[in-house]
């Protein structure tokens, strides 16, 4: 079973807004000011830059995902180091999501209720999710992407008249120096890192990458246009749930107010494919690895395992140091440093064979 | 397979049984349509006074409603902050209090002249309240207000308000102040915030007319209601006005125009040596509404007369409003936002200290009008006999 | 083990409570051939048919006459299965008048084979007639409504198709009711049906092939297909999956359906089911199968995805404007018919600030004398209007009317002066119930009804959080099913070209140039590029 172009572009775009939704625009801004908008057009050029480099080297290997390249640069070893990163990393990034989803959605709907009872309904549909196994939750995905654009898209056409450009303004922000630093702000696009653990059960590696870095930009800008436009800079460092802000801004007339419900709705899709997606690609991951034959046995345990990781996180400034923590200095040296090492290191030694069998 | 069935079962029966958190029946709530604020009358500090004025359903939907009735009824407690208030009046009302269908909030201005600061926090950052929802000062308390209000039109004081506050599109002359708005302005270095303000009139109808200027989150004054139509068309929000306009040749005659705004003003500001400069150009379409002089606009020559006429009306306003920002020595009109372009990063433009500078403020205006005459076949017309 | 229940030839099975009365038939192995003695088969079959105690069956002893000799003979038939006008006339009357054989044989009474022969090829004059000697293949025959003859000195026998099954004629499709295009319904016989199907496509390559269902009732099914079209692994498929189902009895497709879909407690139909034959032929047409079963005035549709559901065979004979209209408002029927319930309690109970005010302010003043909470209400709510449409297709038609105003004027308004319900809620069960019947399918609107309880309880507990989940498990399930192999929401998901065009609206007839892409029939195109050649001429 082959995942298809279309299906893992869908998929991204789902992912995508999550960024959008939980706090990195306010970090952005907290970090570049009024400069954040610029920012953001600036990394998504460094990141088609970089990205274009990973996958360059990767599409040398077709067939072959990263555990396997790195089993081919260092043995088992590397493989199973791989392997035990890529589901931490995976993991970690469901927990977190789950954390901070947790605590907004307490805030805004069940003020009362007590956090474990988020979490079990959170668990049903992760349990269900992962249970289907990666295929489904792509699928599922298929149908839920187009409702998340759409939303999107009305949401960029009932509010862009609000967008003041002067908010864009001083162009670099706080700082000249942190402007131009922090070119890869890797986090927008972590989903497509999901193409180097898929390999060949991806259809279309190449179509796949370009798409779906297209689809998460346009989401990205749509959004982040209208957060850093409408809210002006030093009011939208307070706002730790700027998308859900902008959906409470929306208004059609006098009848079409207070929409913000229907965009939960949304983020919580968005979410349960998030961690389905992380929690599933885990079970694939040590299914195929272990060389399980009924992998899907085990997805009920590493559900309830992303959930019990997720009890451990009690205050949301505890949740918000973490994530600040991981977007500095966790994702870019994991997500991307480590498979560019691995790359390079296989097209060296690809290279060599290549020149010692024909010497 | 079967194992992981019953437990999902047990887990869901789980979900179920655990009782259903933030769940409320819709008519077991009081739904709040504006709230008030005013100075603790007991004079303890850190107090306020809250008004809740709380919709009566059945009196809006009633068999035998009628407008011009009170549909509502007022709570009022004094309390520190916004929830100890709620739990406060909940004790008085059956019904549970709900704030997420305010859509009016008043601050007295007394309350006002000594500072908003913390009561509009803690509104922003209840998720309740609407971002969007309007900011009022009510020259009287606000108490008063809410209890006397009454609606002749509307049986529900909900549509009362939004239909009030959006009016402004028409009469340009007062605007439409969200709280957010306010909010992000308070916080911001390069403008001011402002709040409508309104009043009882004797038949208890509410007016809303002009608005408040402040610095920081504190009151400083008040703009003229006859010059809000630059207010408006400098920040963009102008819709529509009528002007009378004296022809010089007729002064006793007025000649009635109606102005719509055409595109979005053109600001640029400038700073040099800590005197800023700006140049606005202002497009609008005027088109005739009556004539009641017996000036022949049939004429190229009038138009093009009674267009300058126009452009300077529309200046002398602007001028007159930019005028009185700079006595109040506040920058409601938001120019200072225009001036950051010319910036690289933020800590360059703070550096100005624009709210310092504004005062200096030199400008120059120019106004563009488009006059469209097509009424003005009715008065080609041969005049009736007097 | 077998063993135990071959047949112990003995005429009174002796009665008793605690050893059943085993069936003959079930003694008789596929390798029993008749005796060449009339009396020992005509005793053999009496025993087999219950001849006496089942009144129906009937035995008719007679001579034929032939070269002026007398052959003693007998006929075997049910009764009422059989058309008694057709036996008089092709069997009895030619039989029992003298007749002339040109014999070869030296002797005055015939060689057997001659004498078959001059019964099949020359008396008999009748177009099905066949020779068999199996006995278990002559029970099933004559179980079937032929005719069986046996004639003394013939180890064979002789059986003439002379079938009247009662049946009722062709009527107007009821259940499916379009207002342009053919209104024909199948009936309960299957040579009716299949012919009313190639009466559409006059092809050779349309197969009616034939299978058998039930170890008993011997059904005969057909499966039908167009050899030229539809892919071979499909065909296969299907086939298999029929073969191989092991039951005794078998009455109507419906239970055929249910033997061989993909996913028992699944809420979605995976099989179509209908019981019109242009709906039929065009799903063949296609690149579909279509089963058909002996005695059921419906045909199975296989594979069928969701989107096949929601369309009406009207879709294609209407204009393209209309059908798109009807297409375009079937989508919020749809989604209406599932979600409304579900959405109207999250919002009204979770989600208040949703509401504009007014609108807000004008239900909580309808609610103000309601003693129920919302879910309550919205649940008495639903289920008498469940209870009102089951009763409704249960009534006798004279009295439908009735309870079609007692059901709905009268309780309806009496429901909502006694402020057991409010009228907003009333118009929020009406609009659902209404949108259920727009949906084309029945068996599709069966499903959604059920999805409405579960996105009721999921709003009512928590909210669009609840729905959220819903919709989220409801999806990843729906995806991963698929209909013999064809993914159940495949046009969306996995995503192929024309989802848009032909399944969610529908294109111009002469744009559907491609069959279906996901049923890979043999040939992909059903119309050239150009379908109207006089736009070029």
């Amino acid at each position: 079973m082959k995942i298809e172009t279309s299906e893992f572009i869908c998929t991204i775009g789902c992912v995508g807004i999550i960024p959008l939704v939980l706090t990195i625009p306010t970090f952005n801004a907290q970090t570049y000011g009024t400069g954040a908008m610029a920012h953001t057009l600036y990394s998504f050029l460094m990141n088609a830059i970089i990205l274009f480099l990973l996958f360059h080297l990767y599409f040398q290997f077709s067939n072959q995902d990263i555990i396997d390249i790195s089993e081919y640069v260092g043995g088992s070893f590397l493989k199973i180091l791989t392997t035990v990163l890529a589901s931490v990393y995976l993991i970690t990034s469901a927990v977190l999501v789950l954390v901070e989803f947790n605590e907004n959605i307490r805030n805004i709907l069940f003020q009362n209720a007590p956090s474990d009872y988020i979490y079990l309904i959170f668990l049903v549909g992760l349990v269900i999710g992962v249970f289907h196994g990666l295929k489904g939750v792509f699928r599922a995905a298929t149908i839920f992407a187009p409702l998340i654009l759409m939303s999107l898209i009305f949401m960029f056409l009932s509010l862009y008249q609000d967008i003041d450009i002067t908010n864009f303004t001083p162009i670099f922000g706080n700082d000249m120096f942190l402007f131009w630093k922090d070119a890869l702000k890797i986090e927008f696009f972590e989903g497509m890192l999901l193409i180097l653990l898929l390999g060949n059960t991806l259809k279309n590696p190449k179509k796949a990458a370009i798409w779906s870095y297209l689809f998460i930009a346009f989401i990205i800008l749509l959004i982040t246009v209208l957060l850093y436009g409408i809210i002006p800079y030093p009011s939208i460092t307070e706002n730790y749930f700027p998308f859900f802000e902008l959906s409470r801004l929306m208004s059609f007339g006098r009848f079409w107010q207070r929409v913000e419900s229907l965009y939960t709705f949304i983020w919580l899709i968005a979410v349960y494919i998030y961690i389905s997606i992380g929690t599933s690609y885990t079970v694939f991951l040590l299914s195929k690895v272990c060389h399980l034959n009924f992998g899907y046995r085990i997805a009920p345990l590493i559900s309830l395992l992303v959930i019990s990781l997720a009890r451990f996180f009690v205050s949301y400034p505890d949740i918000i140091h973490t994530r600040k923590f991981l977007t500095n200095y966790i994702t870019p040296y994991v997500a991307l440093g480590y498979p560019l090492v691995i790359l390079l290191l296989a097209t060296i030694k690809k290279r060599s064979q290549i020149h010692e069998t024909n010497s | 397979m079967k194992q992981t069935l019953n437990l999902f079962l047990l887990l869901l029966l789980c979900l179920f049984l655990t009782g259903c958190y933030g769940k409320a029946e819709l008519d077991d709530l009081a739904y709040v349509i504006a709230m008030g604020a005013d100075i603790a009358p007991n004079g303890k500090e850190g107090e306020i006074q809250i008004t809740y004025q709380v919709a009566i359903p059945l009196k809006i939907t009633g068999e035998n409603n009628e407008t011009g009735k009170k549909t509502f009824t007022t709570y009022t407690t004094c309390a520190p902050s916004l929830s100890i208030a709620n739990s406060q009046i909940n004790t008085v009302s059956s019904k549970k209090i709900d704030l997420s269908h305010v859509s009016l909030i008043l601050y007295s201005k007394e309350l006002a002249q000594k500072g908003l600061e913390g009561h509009v926090n803690s509104l922003i950052s209840n998720v309740a309240i609407r971002p969007r929802t309007i900011v009022a000062i009510c020259k009287e308390s606000a108490k008063e207000f809410l209890e006397n209000v009454t609606p002749t039109l509307e049986s529900s004081p909900a549509r009362y308000y939004d239909l009030l506050i959006s009016s402004f599109q028409e009469t340009s002359r007062s605007a439409k102040t969200e709280i957010l708005d306010f909010y992000t302005a308070s916080q911001s270095i390069d403008r001011v915030p402002i709040a409508a303000i309104c009043e009882l009139n004797d038949h208890h109808e509410a007016k809303f007319s002009s608005v408040a200027v402040f610095r920081g989150l504190q009151y400083i004054g008040e703009l003229k209601e006859s010059l809000l139509m630059g207010h408006l068309l400098l920040t963009s929000t102008f819709h529509k006005a009528s002007l009378a306009i004296p022809y010089p040749e007729e002064s006793a005659k007025n000649i009635t125009i109606t102005i719509q705004a055409k595109q979005k003003p053109i600001i640029h500001v400038t700073i040099t040596n800590g005197v800023p400069h700006a140049t606005i150009l202002l497009r609008v379409d005027s088109h005739l509404d009556s004539n009641g002089s017996s000036i022949d606009l049939y004429q190229t020559k009038t138009m093009e007369e009674l267009n300058t006429l126009i452009e300077e009306k529309i200046k002398q306003i602007v001028d007159d409003y930019l005028q009185q920002t700079i006595t109040l020595q506040a920058d409601s009109a938001g120019l200072g936002k225009f001036a950051k372009k010319n910036y690289l990063t933020w800590n360059a433009f703070q550096k100005e200290n624009w709210k310092e500078i504004y005062p200096n403020l030199t400008y120059q205006i120019q106004v563009e009008s488009n006059l469209n005459v097509s009424q003005i076949i009715h008065n080609s017309l041969p005049e009736f006999p007097k | 083990m077998k063993d135990i229940f071959k047949f112990i030839p003995h005429p009174i099975q002796p009665f008793s409570l605690k050893e059943p009365m085993l069936p003959l038939k079930s003694g008789i192995t596929e390798d029993d051939i008749l005796s060449d003695s009339l009396e020992k088969n005509v005793t053999r079959f009496k025993e087999i048919f219950h001849f006496g105690l089942t009144s129906d069956f009937q035995i008719k002893e007679m001579e034929i006459h032939l070269n002026q000799q007398t052959y003693p003979a007998a006929i075997l038939f049910f009764d009422g299965l059989t058309d008694t006008q057709m036996i008089s006339t092709t069997l009895l009357n030619p039989l029992t008048k003298e007749n002339f054989y040109p014999s070869s044989s030296v002797l005055k009474t015939l060689p057997s084979q001659e004498l078959e022969n001059a019964l099949v090829k020359h008396i008999l004059i009748q177009s099905q007639v066949k020779v068999i000697s199996h006995t278990k293949e002559i029970i099933t025959r004559i179980n079937h409504g032929e005719c069986a003859l046996i004639v003394d000195s013939l180890a064979h026998a002789i059986l003439c198709d002379v079938k009247k099954i009662p049946s009722r004629a062709v009527n107007k499709s009821e259940n499916e009711m379009t207002i342009i295009g053919p209104s024909e319904s199948f009936i309960e016989q299957l040579r009716t049906n299949t012919a009313l199907i190639r009466k559409f496509i006059k092809d050779e390559n349309l197969i009616f092939e034939n299978l058998t269902i039930g170890a008993k009732s011997k059904t005969n099914c057909v499966i039908s297909y167009l050899t030229n079209v539809t892919n071979d692994s499909l065909i296969n498929e299907v086939k298999r999956r029929i073969s191989s189902i092991d039951i005794d009895f078998i009455i109507d497709i419906g239970e055929l359906a249910q033997l061989i879909e993909d996913k028992t407690f699944l809420l979605d139909p995976l099989i179509l089911s209908t019981e019109r034959p242009d709906k039929v032929a065009s799903s063949i047409t296609e690149g579909r199968v279509a089963i058909l079963l002996e005695g059921s005035p419906n045909v199975l549709i296989v594979p069928a995805i969701f989107s096949d559901f929601t369309h009406s065979p009207e879709d294609t004979y209407l204009r393209h404007p209309y059908a798109m209209l009807l297409r375009f408002f079937r989508i919020p029927a749809i989604l209406l018919s599932i979600f409304l319930p579900g959405i109207y309690i999250a919002i009204t109970t979770f989600h208040q600030e949703m509401i504009p005010t007014d609108l807000l302010l004008a239900i909580a003043g309808t609610r103000e004398k309601v003693p129920f909470p919302m879910l309550i209400e919205l649940l008495i709510m639903e289920t008498s209007f469940e209870i009102i449409r089951e009763a409704s297709i249960r009534t006798p038609a004279p009295v439908g009317p009735t309870l079609g105003i007692v059901g709905t004027l009268i309780l309806g308004q009496a429901i909502v002066s006694a402020s057991i319900v409010s009228p907003v809620l009333v118009i929020i069960v009406a609009l659902t119930g209404i949108s259920a019947f727009a949906i084309a399918n029945f068996s599709l609107s069966y499903s959604f009804r059920i999805a409405r309880f579960y996105y009721i309880f999921l709003g009512g507990f928590f909210g669009f959080f609840g729905i959220a989940l819903g919709l989220f498990i409801h999806m990843i399930i729906l995806s991963n099913v698929s209909s013999f192999g064809v993914p159940y929401l495949t046009p969306f998901t996995p995503f192929r070209k024309g989802a848009f065009k032909d399944d969610l609206f529908i294109a111009p007839l002469w744009k559907q140039e491609k069959r279906p892409i996901f049923l890979k029939p043999k040939e992909q195109n059903r119309e050239p590029k150009i379908t109207r050649k006089w736009m070029k001429s």
